[in-house]
């Protein structure tokens, strides 16, 4: 038999069209299935980056509504998603990162003691008005949030207070000190300044349009963004077209948000092409859509906490030991099926993804041996009975919270920690749990890029407000980190805070969790996922 | 009649009336502090405290319920406080939405339900009358979400016939004159318009035509049948006349009293309460938008829409009486 497998009179033989054949079909098979490989093009095409194609309609659902399209009054995500599409800060994160990057200003610089800042802005930016961005526009915009007897200044402005302390606050003078420079005085250092300039609430509206309509600046948004507003149809959606004048890069020509209350119903409407992504799928939709080649999958990084919190006040739950009890009894890896590969078993307050996390604590085990050690150690040798509160909607730290609640609550018995699920309607939830329960779940995500949103809530000025939990040494870490501009030196203090608030188990961490899952037709490319669920849909394409 | 009219314009009053006073004392009765659900996550008491001043929620109850009417009586219904926008604009948003899905859902329930229960009527027993039973039995059990989504993904996902959800494609521009999609694409000559908003309304409009449609064919039913037992039906068929003329022009009109009724019951309860289709089908109607308030405590939004819902079947009671009185000119109204 010749080499080849041709039978001495030159004819194929069976063996050889068989694996020739088999050879064909699972060549075209990878073909076909190989994402991004092509027939007919070379591996240097292939590892060369896509060019993104320009135009078309990009529809994105989400569950909800806007509240506002006015930037500083957005406090919730639904009203930030919108927002972000329209209008720009001096400062950006970086797309698809969690990097601070120029924006409308193109570089600045603060004082030695962080308490006087210069921007230098981008030239030749138009708002969608077509008036121009200059300093002018950018004092208008902070002297209406700041100044509580400022004539536009009409509205709650809960999120500058929050941030900024007050009313100015922490701003004590915002001047122009040329056409493209702004100089902002503070009267003390402020950490977070510039995660604060880069988040929705500190996005830059046109002065012009506040003057025409100081009473509806909610619904008339104005910004320097990618696309600017044709049409908010309240409960329905959003329409927005580029900005032909936008300085930046965006790729659609119009971008829809579209409000499709029900997951399920989403999916089936992106399913049907109807929509082209999709936000906060159900986790059974997420295993669904990795096996459906007409789909794909973005993840967003690990960002959002959830915790178990207890009230330090209460006997027995004031007592650390029980409290490492509770940490040592919950089994976080047997959790993980429950998440579908949204999260990760936690040990502190910030995410792996946070500067300010971190490293050198080690992950709490899984140890009902040691739990029942320490829980006799306390003197609950039988162990006790308490209450433990699950919230009654779905987050990203819990997304099917009465399931996570009662898989806890069996962890917690295993050890004689015998709990009593209970929950109560979101409104009370949020009203009642800081003085009513003594052992509820919650969590949450920074709403900006720095870590203090969440830490500062929690163990800063306000800690006691939830859970009575306050430690001196632990506020004055907090303290320092809010009130200095060296980042490095304010990861040290966090770093130190999460060991202390740790080894006394002031909160306990049970997952790190993805703030989310975009779901998205296989056209769809380069989505840039974000953190802080506030995603530019300018960067992302779509093939035809 | 116009002193029965009249009459019914007064009682109105003292039912608003009543409503409105259960309405506020008891939604303040449910747990949860609209100015902690305004505020979020990162307020402090004192922001809430603000916020509260701010809207008044600080008041007595009565104070605030006798502001509150105070500004009904100059026909302002107050504002969401979630949105801070006038609730009768938001209502003028919403309400041609859910105007146009009830009619044309109604529409459906009764050519297809009225139909049915006269065939049934005319044919008891026969495997019509059971098919027909049967269907309007599953039609009034069926959840409705469950059988929402199973349209969506068998009339959109599998056949791709029509839309999966929403009013109008992302890609259809319609001139907003009534806010109905239908007549404004009529109007305006759209009829690439026409037939997007007509595609849209399809599934939501049969998903909820349903319970009214089965109840519809079951009252039919048996109101035909017991009119078709009475002499007067026995003395037409002696006189000769044809099965269908006895049924059309005698028998029918006769039967329509407790039909009628029903209508308008289940007009007022389809408009009003269409929060699962709603919501299932991404429709921005007033249903889910009063859910969506009961749960963020939007108390201003709960109080006007459910004196506004109360009206609608005010307003609804007082046509059936009238259609009564046309059907059967023995009823007379003082």
């Amino acid at each position: 038999m010749p080499a080849n497998g041709a039978t001495p009179n030159g004819q194929v033989t069976r063996r050889k069209f068989l694996s020739t054949a088999t050879a064909t079909g699972v060549g075209a098979a990878v073909a076909r299935w190989l994402p991004g490989l092509e027939l007919g093009r070379g591996p240097a095409a292939l590892a060369a980056a896509p060019t993104p194609i320009k135009g078309g309609t990009f529809v994105f659902s989400r569950g909800g509504d806007a509240i506002t399209l006015d930037p500083c009054e957005t406090k919730e995500n639904e009203s930030e998603s919108r927002v972000v599409q329209m209008f720009e800060g001096l400062v950006a994160v970086k797309p698809g990162g969690t990097e601070l990057i120029p924006a409308l200003a193109e570089k600045w610089e603060s004082s030695a003691g962080g308490t006087v800042w210069r921007f230098f802005l981008r030239r030749n930016v138009k708002f969608q008005d077509g008036t121009g961005f200059d300093a002018d526009a950018v004092v208008f915009n902070f002297d209406r949030w700041r100044l509580a007897d400022n004539p536009y200044h009409k509205g709650d402005f809960n999120v500058w207070q929050f941030l900024m302390g007050g009313f100015p606050g922490t701003m004590k003078d915002v001047k122009a000190l040329d056409k493209y420079t702004v100089q902002f005085t503070l009267d003390k250092p402020m950490g977070p300044f510039l995660a604060y300039l880069a988040g929705p609430a500190f996005m830059l509206n046109s002065p012009a349009s506040i003057k025409a309509d100081p009473d509806n600046v909610f619904k008339n948004p104005v910004g320097t963004g990618a696309y600017k507003l044709v049409e908010w149809r309240r409960g329905d959606q959003v329409v927005m077209e580029r900005f032909k004048d936008y300085w930046g890069e965006a790729n659609f020509d119009r971008t829809v948000i579209k409000v499709i209350p029900d997951s399920t119903a989403r999916f089936l409407q992106l399913k049907a092409g109807a929509i082209n992504a999709m936000d906060d799928p159900n986790p059974d939709d997420v295993v669904t859509a990795r096996s459906d080649r007409t789909l794909q999958v973005y993840l967003r990084d690990y960002w959002a906490v959830g915790t178990i919190n207890v009230n330090h006040d209460l006997k027995p739950l004031g007592n650390v030991k029980v409290r490492w009890a509770i940490a040592y009894a919950i089994d976080r890896q047997g959790l993980m099926p429950l998440y579908q590969g949204m999260a990760t078993p936690g040990n502190q307050a910030q995410s792996p993804t946070s500067w300010a996390f971190n490293p050198d604590l080690p992950p709490i085990p899984h140890d009902p041996a040691k739990a029942k050690a320490l829980l006799a150690e306390a003197g609950y040798p039988n162990g006790l009975d308490t209450d433990l509160w699950y919230m009654p909607i779905a987050r990203p730290y819990y997304p099917a919270p009465k399931e996570i609640a009662q898989k806890m609550a069996a962890d917690l018995a295993a050890v004689g920690i015998r709990v009593t699920l209970k929950t109560e309607d979101w409104g009370a939830y949020m009203n009642n749990r800081a003085g009513k329960y003594p052992m509820w779940m919650f969590g949450g995500w920074s709403s900006v890029m720095d870590p203090s949103w969440l830490l500062y809530t929690y163990y800063g000025q306000k800690a006691a407000q939830e859970g009575n939990y306050d430690n001196a040494r632990v506020r004055t870490l907090m303290e320092n980190a809010q009130y200095h501009v060296d980042q490095k030196q304010r990861a040290q203090w966090y770093k130190q805070a999460a060991k202390i608030t740790y080894d006394e188990m002031a909160r306990i961490p049970v997952v790190f969790a993805r703030t989310g899952a975009v779901l998205a037709s296989a056209r769809v490319k380069d989505f840039p996922t974000s953190v802080l669920r506030q995603e530019q849909y300018q960067y992302a394409w779509m093939t035809r | 009649m116009l002193k029965f009219a009249l009459w019914r314009l007064v009682e109105l009053v003292p039912v608003l009336v009543g409503v409105s006073i259960l309405v506020f004392f008891f939604i303040h009765l449910i747990p949860g502090d609209p100015a902690v659900v305004m505020a979020g996550d990162i307020a402090t008491p004192k922001d809430i405290a603000a916020i509260r001043t701010r809207l008044g929620l600080d008041q007595p109850l009565d104070v605030q319920y006798l502001k509150y009417m105070a500004h009904l009586f100059h026909g302002d219904l107050g504002q969401s406080i979630q949105t801070n926008s006038p609730i009768a604009a938001e209502l003028g948003d919403r309400l041609p939405a859910s105007l146009e899905l009830a009619l044309t859902a109604m529409g459906i329930a009764v050519v297809v339900g009225l139909a049915a229960g006269v065939v049934s009527a005319m044919r008891p027993g026969s495997a019509v009358d059971t098919a027909s039973m049967v269907g309007a039995l599953v039609g009034v059990s069926m959840p409705i979400y469950v059988l929402g989504l199973i349209a969506i993904w068998f009339f959109a996902v599998q056949l791709k016939w029509l839309p999966p959800g929403g009013r109008l494609g992302t890609d259809t521009v319609l001139v907003k004159v009534t806010g109905l999609f239908v007549l404004d694409s009529i109007v305006a000559g759209n009829w690439r318009g026409l037939g997007d908003a007509v595609a849209h309304l399809a599934i939501p409009a049969c998903a909820l035509s349903t319970v009214p449609m089965a109840i519809i064919a079951r009252i039919t039913r048996s109101s035909l049948l017991d009119v078709m037992a009475q002499d007067f039906i026995r003395t037409a068929y002696g006189k000769g006349l044809a099965g269908r003329a006895v049924v059309v022009r005698h028998a029918l009109k006769n039967a329509m009293l407790p039909v009628v009724t029903v209508l308008g019951m289940q007009f007022g309860v389809i408009l009003s309460g269409a929060v699962l289709t709603e919501t299932i089908f991404a429709w921005p109607g007033i249903g889910r938008w009063v859910y969506e308030a009961i749960q963020t405590r939007d108390y201003p939004v709960v109080q006007g829409m459910t004196l506004f819902i109360g009206l609608v079947f005010i307003a609804t009671n007082f046509l059936v009486d009238i259609l009564y009185a046309w059907l059967d000119p023995r009823i007379q109204y003082q």
